[in-house]
């Protein structure tokens, strides 16, 4: 697979998160998880799709100390192998 | 030693509409919910009462117990504020299965894709307490709270425990 760009992260993790509750156009880099009521379990949700289509796995320790958007689109950017 | 049970607050959502009201009035007019074989809510629409985050998080039977159990909780001057023991405010909801739906979606989910795309929302959705955890977590509730497996005899199997089990409050119903 390509590399992919952080823009490609971010569009697909937004729409990810968008399916999961919050408003699509409150979803930005900065936005916190906290802010958007994205919890745990959603987390763990945008891992299984994170892993189903980029290969990339991410376990609980890598998503533990995730605050906001941004925070999950530069991990998933920098495990890219 | 004989005691007494008072019932205070009724809610229902069944093919004959949303609402115990509906229920009575449409049933003692002679309507029939049957429809194909089958007694489908259709008159039920989950987006007026829940966001897209709960209705994730809800398995259909669980939706139509929240929605049941605020009427009733409602009627009985409860919803809100218990103005009482949460502690002595039990919550016990019957059904067949559970959370039919959602097993369903996971079996073929697992059979199409393999067992990593499966939700950590799965078990809590489907287990056969899920309508009684949620409703007993949405409203306070925090006496005995399960789930009764009985068929269809279930939704009248909680009266005849509380009866037996001393004096306090109980949300009962059932939901399939």
């Amino acid at each position: 697979m390509p590399a992919l760009t952080a823009e490609q992260v971010q569009e697909r993790v937004i729409e990810a998160l968008a399916s999961f509750g919050p408003e699509a156009d409150q979803i930005t880099r900065n936005a916190t998880f906290e802010e958007l009521d994205i919890d745990s379990l959603d987390l763990v949700e945008l891992a299984q799709i994170v892993e189903d289509e980029y290969g990339i796995v991410l376990k609980g320790d890598d998503m533990k100390d995730l605050r906001s958007v941004g925070d999950a689109i530069d991990l998933i950017v920098s495990r890219q192998s | 030693m004989k005691r007494t049970v008072a019932i205070t607050g009724l809610g229902a959502v069944t093919p004959l509409g949303v609402g115990a009201r509906s229920l009575h009035e449409r049933w003692s007019a002679g309507a029939c919910g049957i429809a194909d074989g089958a007694g489908a809510c259709d008159e039920f629409a989950p987006d007026q009462f829940f966001s897209v985050k709960q209705l994730r998080r809800l398995d259909r039977f669980s939706q139509l117990a929240l929605v049941a159990a605020e009427e009733a909780l409602t009627e009985a001057g409860l919803a809100g504020e218990l103005g009482y023991d949460s502690l002595r405010f039990g919550c016990v909801i019957a059904t067949g299965i559970g959370g039919l739906g959602t097993v369903e979606s996971q079996h073929d989910l697992m059979r199409e894709r393999g067992t990593k795309l499966m939700s950590p929302l799965g078990i809590p959705m489907y287990m056969p307490n899920a309508a009684a955890a949620a409703v007993s977590m949405k409203h306070g509730l925090r006496g005995q709270t399960f789930g009764v497996v009985s068929a269809c005899s279930g939704g009248a199997d909680d009266p005849v425990r509380r009866r037996r089990r001393g004096s306090g409050r109980r949300l009962g119903g059932r939901a399939d």
